[in-house]
C-alpha cells in the first residue's frame, strides 16, 4: 500500500505530508546497526569490530541515532547530528528519507533527499545524489542489495529493482530492473552489473 | 599531433581584469540579495514565500538559516561581498574559509551571484570572472568555472538550474530559463529556454522548456 501511495507525485502539500507520514514507519534507527557495522566491515574489507571507528561507519551510525531521536520526537539533537554529519562527512541525507539496514557509505560525501526509499545493503560510492527531479517531491526507490559507484546520481520518481548496479559517473532518471547494470549519460543498460565499476 | 594556435595570455588576463571590475558594480546590494535569496529558497522548498509585513520575511529568513541545510553558506558568502566591498580585511576570508569548511561552497572573489540563488545540497564551486543571473538553481557537485588558461567564466542569464554533477566551462553565454541536464558538460553558448545534455553538451531541447516557478510568477 505504501509503494502505491509513493509511487505518484503528491498533488498538494497535505498529500505530501500524508506520504512523509507512511513512509516515517520504514525508518530505520539504531536497531540496525549491527547490519550497518557489517556493511561497513565488507566494504571495507575490515575484521570484526575494526570498522567501528571507520569514517563510512561513523556517519551512517550519526544518520540512525538521528532517525531513532527523530522519531522520539527529541528537540534540537536529531538537527545538531545532521548538521555534523554535514560538516565532517559532508553525507547530507534528508528527514524524508528511509534506509534500511545494512548501509554502506565507505567514503562519505552523499546526498540524499526527497521522499526516497532505498532497501537492504546498500553501497553507496562518493559524490553521489540521489533525489529529486524539479519541482518533483518524490524521489527513487531502491531495492535491496544495489550499488552505486562514484559520481553517480539517480533522480526523479523511479524504481531501481533489486541488485542493480550504477556505475562510475552514471546519471539515472529512468526505471532500472532488477540485476542489471547500467552505465553512462543518461544510463544504459550493459550487462547483469559483474562488470560494472 | 596538431599544435594549438598561440595564446596571448596577457590580452586574456587584462580582459579578466576589465571584466572583473565591470562585474564588482553590478554585485547586487546585500539586503535586496538576502531577501530575494529567503524568498527563492522558500519557493524552491515549496513553502509560502510572499509576505506581507516586514516582520514574516524576516521570520522566514531566520526559520530557512536553521531548516534549511545550505542556506547559511549563501548568507555568510552575500556578508563576504558586502564585507570584501567595504573592503574589511580577514573577515571575508575567514567567512569563505568557513564556507568551505563546513558545507564544501567555493564561490570565488570574482563572482557576481544574482539575487536569489538557490543551492539545495551545497558542494557547489564558481570561480572565475563569472556572472549568474538572478533565480538559479545549483545542485549539488556543480562547476561552473573557467577552462584552462584563462580568467573569464561564464555569462549564465536568469532562473537557470544547472542539475547535479554539471559543470559550465570557459567564456560562454548560458540563456535565461534554460536547464542544464544531470553530468553534462557545457563548453559552448546555450541559447534561452533550452535544455543542454551530454559529455560535451548539446542543446537536446531548444526554446520549448517551461519559465518554471519564479516567485511572482504564476506557476
Amino acid at each position: 500500500m505504501n509503494d502505491a501511495i509513493a509511487s505518484r507525485q503528491p498533488r498538494s502539500r497535505e498529500e505530501f505530508f500524508a506520504i512523509m507520514q507512511a513512509d516515517a514507519r520504514h525508518r530505520a534507527g539504531i536497531s540496525v546497526l549491527p547490519a550497518d557495522l557489517r556493511a561497513a566491515a565488507r566494504a571495507r574489507a575490515h575484521t570484526g569490530l575494526r570498522a567501528i571507528t571507520a569514517p563510512g561507519f561513523v556517519c551512517v551510525a550519526l544518520y540512525r541515532l538521528r532517525v531513532t531521536l527523530l522519531r522520539w520526537h527529541v528537540p534540537v539533537a536529531p538537527w545538531l547530528l545532521h548538521r555534523a554529519s554535514m560538516a565532517l562527512f559532508n553525507v547530507r541525507i534528508g528527514e524524508l528519507v528511509s534506509v534500511e539496514g545494512g548501509l554502506a557509505l565507505p567514503e562519505g560525501n552523499v546526498v540524499i533527499d526527497g521522499v526516497t526509499r532505498i532497501g537492504r545493503d546498500a553501497t553507496i560510492g562518493p559524490w553521489v545524489t540521489i533525489g529529486l527531479r524539479r519541482n518533483v517531491y518524490v524521489g527513487p526507490r531502491i531495492g535491496d542489495g544495489v550499488t552505486v559507484g562514484a559520481r553517480a546520481s539517480i533522480a526523479g520518481n523511479i524504481i531501481i529493482g533489486d541488485g542493480a548496479t550504477v556505475a562510475t559517473g552514471a546519471a539515472v532518471s529512468r526505471d532500472v530492473d532488477a540485476g542489471v547494470g547500467v552505465a553512462g549519460v543518461p544510463a544504459q543498460p550493459v550487462g547483469d552489473g559483474t562488470d560494472v565499476r | 599531433m596538431a599544435r594549438r594556435p598561440p595564446v596571448d595570455r596577457r590580452a586574456r588576463l587584462a580582459r579578466a581584469r576589465a571584466l572583473a571590475a565591470e562585474y564588482a558594480r553590478l554585485q547586487p546590494s546585500l539586503r535586496a540579495a538576502l531577501r530575494e535569496d529567503a524568498r527563492w529558497y522558500a519557493a524552491n522548498r515549496g513553502e509560502p514565500f510572499e509576505f506581507r509585513s516586514r516582520l514574516g520575511a524576516l521570520a522566514n529568513f531566520v526559520r530557512l538559516l536553521f531548516v534549511a541545510d545550505d542556506f547559511p553558506p549563501l548568507v555568510l558568502y552575500r556578508l563576504r561581498t558586502a564585507l570584501a566591498h567595504a573592503r574589511v580585511p580577514l573577515a571575508p576570508w575567514l567567512l569563505h574559509r568557513l564556507c568551505i569548511a563546513l558545507w564544501n561552497v567555493r564561490i570565488g572573489p570574482h563572482v557576481v551571484l544574482g539575487p536569489g540563488a538557490y543551492i539545495p545540497h551545497g558542494n557547489v564551486v564558481i570561480e572565475g570572472v563569472t556572472r549568474i543571473g538572478p533565480h538559479a538553481v545549483l545542485a549539488p557537485w556543480v562547476t561552473v568555472g573557467c577552462v584552462r588558461g584563462d580568467h573569464v567564466g561564464p555569462r549564465i542569464g536568469e532562473n537557470v538550474f544547472v542539475s547535479t554533477h554539471a559543470s559550465v566551462l570557459g567564456d560562454i553565454e548560458v540563456g535565461s530559463h534554460s536547464t542544464i541536464a544531470a553530468s553534462a558538460v557545457v563548453t559552448s553558448d546555450v541559447p534561452p529556454h533550452a535544455l543542454a545534455a551530454g559529455v560535451p553538451a548539446r542543446v537536446v531541447d531548444g526554446g520549448t522548456r517551461p519559465t518554471g516557478v519564479v516567485p511572482g510568477d504564476t506557476p
